[in-house]
């Protein structure tokens, strides 16, 4: 709930419930004395009729009292009494006197007292002897109760209402006494019965009457319902009724009061159901005179009675209600008053919540509301500088965080770097220690990075550099001149197996929080220098090549210069030889002149085939059946072959590929063995020569087999020198076989040997299908 | 009856070589020393074997020799080459169209001569 609602409803409560409490007490103290009042008032008034009725009967007892006791009527009721006792002749009086003397007196009485209706003396026997209303005298009144009562004492008989046309309705009300002698002993001698006229008793009752009691004077009035009567015995109300017409002796009225007066002999001041069946406020009175028995109630209609009393409730409510509206609204003003500050400080604290440090809530109130907002104010002040130091500390943080991270991150891609590095590096401090050690330098020297890691560098050099690397080091450190670090050096490393390799280390510096640490990049150049090598020899070859290119060339041409005179020198003297005498002494001559031609044939074509296979390099090649160039040879052969009378088969198999070749010097080649087969076969009984020609993976084999007498095994591994022979002078000049030799390596072939003196010979000649890099043996021909 | 042979290079060593190798034999040999002079005579007449030089400065060995086949392309044509590369080429061009050679290394001896010239117009041994 709302301080404005708690403020309101507080408020309302401390004004409202002590005003209800005492509002209420007050009205029921009201009421309660405004009933008691009422009643009071009520009752007063009975007490006031009551007193009004007994004066009035007092008076009535007292004039029949003054009557009964008067010496006239006395005396002469007595001389009546005597006179009757005598004889009618003794009579001293006439009675008839008595009786006009009596009757006269009482009328005479009678008009001193307009209330008299009648005056009777009765005589003991109960008759009327006289009477101021002649005509009753003689009556007989011996049965009734005044009389009989009425002998002894002063009795009253209970109101009568009459009803002639001459006076229309009367009340009349009977006293009677007895009347005594003067003379003592007093003895009765007669009754008096006085019938009043009692119409004024009802005028008393309905308040048209009021007896002058001295020092009372009328009371509050009855209002408009408030009446007063009086009820008999007979429940029968005795006075004109307010609101009823003729009610005398004819209402009944039995209500409570009347049966509380009747049965109880009660009193009653309070609230009942009145006759009419209206409840009504009242007093009550019992008046007993005798044997008259009256109720004399006053009462009011309780609507009338407490009328003031309701209106004093509706003022109240309506007072209160006006109050309560009224303590309402300034309840409200002063709850609003009062809360709508704190509100407002709490939607100006909810802005200040929500991130606006700058909404101001202070007034100037001076109340402590307004004391707060002041000091809420200078509270936000100083969260805003807090705030905003704290945003800076958070930016920091930030800035710091994302620094290190950046930093991890920049550690993490250097320490990839390191490791991915596919260069050693190695840091160490400038006491030659360790700190770093990367992949690449695990790899370079066999050691892993904890066994490296905290331990003096010198452990990766060998001799000399160990112990000289601890002094560059300080003569580094303490002369500033570099002899290692800013440049790159070669140097030697020393593995974890032992071994040493060539290195090539640059070293440089950097300086960290006034420390020195060098990092040194190592590469292993083992490979590199194999290859430096490699490429130096290759160098030189290509240098050698070019040279023998250059060479070659010149060779090439001389050797083609030489061709032409070096055929007809040779088949010059061939000419010669052929007309020579073997015995004489020319032949022999003539034949070393031929073997010497020959020699120096073949030294030309060794040159040529040298120069253009160096020259020419992968030049000249061509696919080309092997079949086809052996036919070819077999056929520059065929005449040779049918005069020695050689058996040659040959089986090519199908499937048998063109090679990547020379046709011309294979050609050669096979020229060459099949001719060296035939010169086998020359000496041997079994003339067969074979050629095999099939395919096998990437090569085709060729294979030459003769029936001849064999190789040695010792001279097996000569036969492809230059200038091998075993054949005799100007036979052959051992630069075949050399050639074939020479010109299978130059196919990226291999040429073997197979021989026995059971077997014969065979020569294997195996040859690449497709190009090959000949095997490097060009600079061993001759 | 002997057959013609001719021998047609720019080198007197090579002719005379052919025709001290050939004296004995019943061939009888013309020699001609250019391609010019080897197609005239070729137009003459009728020969069983022609020995061919490639490098002849005019008319070259190939140039005579597809020459030498429109007049006569049966007749077998030798060509006696060191294998200069330079007509080599000529020559696998030469052998693509058709043109049917021999090929020849020289330098070659009179037995060499002999036995080439035996085996291309003797008798075809079986072998």
């Amino acid at each position: 709930m709302s301080i404005k609602h708690k403020l309101r409803i507080t408020f309302i409560a401390v004004a409202i419930v002590p005003m209800i409490l005492v509002g209420t007490m007050s009205f029921w103290k009201a009421r309660e004395a405004l009933t008691h009042s009422t009643f009071e008032g009520l009752h007063a008034i009975s007490e006031f009729k009551e007193s009004e009725v007994f004066y009035y009967i007092e008076n009535l007892k007292t004039r029949t009292m003054d009557f009964s006791s008067d010496g006239l009527i006395s005396v002469a009721v007595e001389a009546f009494e005597k006179n009757r006792r005598q004889n009618t002749d003794n009579k001293l009086y006439d009675e008839a006197f008595f009786v006009e003397l009596l009757s006269a007196h009482l009328r005479n009485k009678k008009q001193l007292d307009k209330n008299l209706s009648h005056m009777d003396l009765l005589s003991l026997d109960g008759k009327v002897i006289a009477s101021s209303d002649k005509k009753r005298i003689g009556q007989d009144r011996s049965k009734e109760k005044y009389f009989i009562s009425g002998k002894e004492n002063i009795y009253i008989k209970d109101l009568e209402i009459n009803t002639d046309e001459e006076n229309g309705t009367s009340w009349s009300l009977t006293i009677s006494a007895p009347i005594m002698t003067k003379e003592e002993p007093s003895r009765l001698i007669g009754v008096i019965a006085n019938h009043f006229d009692a119409t004024d008793l009802n005028k008393i009752m309905t308040g048209q009457l009021t007896l002058d009691l001295g020092a009372l004077t009328q009371l509050r009035g009855l209002g408009k319902t408030g009446e007063t009567f009086l009820v008999n015995k007979e429940r029968l109300m005795l006075n004109d009724s307010l609101f009823i017409k003729d009610a005398a002796f004819k209402q009944r009225v039995d209500t409570f009061p009347v049966e509380k007066c009747l049965k109880e002999d009660k009193e009653v001041v309070g609230n009942w159901i009145d006759y009419r069946g209206i409840p009504v406020a009242g007093s009550s009175m019992c008046i007993t005179l005798g044997d008259v028995r009256w109720t004399l109630i006053t009462k009011q209609d309780e609507a009338e009675a407490l009328a003031s009393i309701n209106g004093l409730r509706n003022l109240y409510i309506i007072v209160g209600t006006i109050t309560l509206f009224i303590v309402g609204l300034i309840a409200t003003a002063i709850a609003r008053s009062i809360s709508d500050p704190i509100n407002s400080l709490k939607k100006g604290s909810e802005i200040i919540g929500n991130g606006d440090l700058d909404h101001k809530v202070g007034t100037g109130a001076r109340d402590e509301v307004g004391q707060l907002s002041r000091e809420f104010d200078r509270m936000t002040e100083k969260l805003k500088t807090i705030m905003a130091s704290r945003d800076e500390l958070e930016n920091e943080i930030k800035a710091k965080e994302m620094a290190e991270a950046a930093l991890r991150t920049s550690e993490a891609q250097t320490r990839t770097i390191m490791d991915t590095a596919i260069d050693g590096i190695i840091t160490i401090d400038e006491h030659g220690i360790c700190k770093s050690f990367n992949q690449a330098a695990s790899g370079i020297f066999g050691y892993n990075a904890e066994e490296v890691i905290g331990k003096n560098i010198s452990m990766l050099m060998p001799e000399p550099y160990k112990s000289e690397h601890d002094r560059y080091i300080k003569n580094y450190i303490s002369t500033g001149i570099a002899r290692i670090v800013g440049n790159t050096r070669e140097a030697v490393g020393l593995r974890k197996d032992s071994t040493t390799f060539p290195i090539t280390l640059g070293v440089s510096e950097l300086r960290i929080d006034n420390k020195i640490l060098f990092t040194g990049i190592v590469r292993d150049i083992t490979e590199i220098r194999k290859a430096e090598k490699m490429l130096k020899d290759s160098q030189i070859q290509l240098f050698q090549s070019e040279k023998m290119s250059a060479v070659g060339t010149m060779v090439a041409g001389v050797a083609h210069e030489l061709n032409n005179p070096m055929m007809g020198l040779l088949n010059y003297i061939q000419y010669c030889h052929k007309r020579t005498a073997e015995d004489d002494k020319r032949y022999t001559v003539l034949e070393d002149a031929i073997r010497e031609t020959h020699r120096c044939i073949d030294i030309v074509q060794n040159l040529l085939t040298f120069a253009r296979m160096e020259k020419e390099g992968e030049e000249g090649f061509n696919k080309e059946s092997c079949a086809v160039v052996l036919e070819r040879v077999l056929k520059l052969l065929s005449y040779r072959i049918g005069l020695d009378g050689v058996s040659i088969t040959h089986y090519i198999a199908e499937e048998t590929p063109e090679i990547w070749m020379r046709a011309n010097s294979i050609q050669q080649v096979f020229f060459n063995l099949i001719t060296n087969a035939l010169d086998a076969v020359a000496e041997s009984p079994r003339k067969d020569i074979h050629i095999d020609i099939r395919p096998e993976g990437e090569n085709v084999i060729v294979t030459i087999s003769d029936s001849g007498n064999g190789i040695d095994q010792e001279n097996l591994q000569k036969i492809f020198e230059a200038f091998y022979t075993t054949k005799p002078v100007g036979k052959g000049t051992g630069l075949g076989l050399s050639m074939s030799h020479s010109i299978v390596n130059s196919h990226g072939g291999v040429i073997t040997c197979e021989s026995s003196p059971e077997m014969g010979t065979n020569f294997i000649i195996q040859l690449p299908i497709e190009r090959r890099k000949k095997v490097q043996e060009a600079v061993s021909i001759i | 009856m002997g057959s013609r042979i001719l021998v047609i290079d720019d080198d007197v060593a090579i002719r005379k070589s052919f025709i001290l190798a050939l004296e004995d034999t019943e061939y009888q040999v013309d020699t001609a020393e250019s391609g010019m002079k080897g197609i005239e005579m070729v137009e003459k007449e009728k020969y069983a074997l022609i020995y061919l030089d490639l490098k002849m400065p005019n008319l070259n060995g190939v140039e005579t020799l597809c020459q030498l086949r429109e007049i006569d392309t049966n007749v077998p044509v030798y060509i006696i080459t060191a294998f200069h590369k330079e007509f080599f080429n000529q020559l696998q061009s030469a052998a693509k169209k058709g043109i049917e050679f021999e090929v020849l290394q020289k330098p070659i001896g009179s037995d060499k001569i002999l036995l080439v010239t035996q085996s291309a117009l003797g008798k075809t041994i079986e072998y």
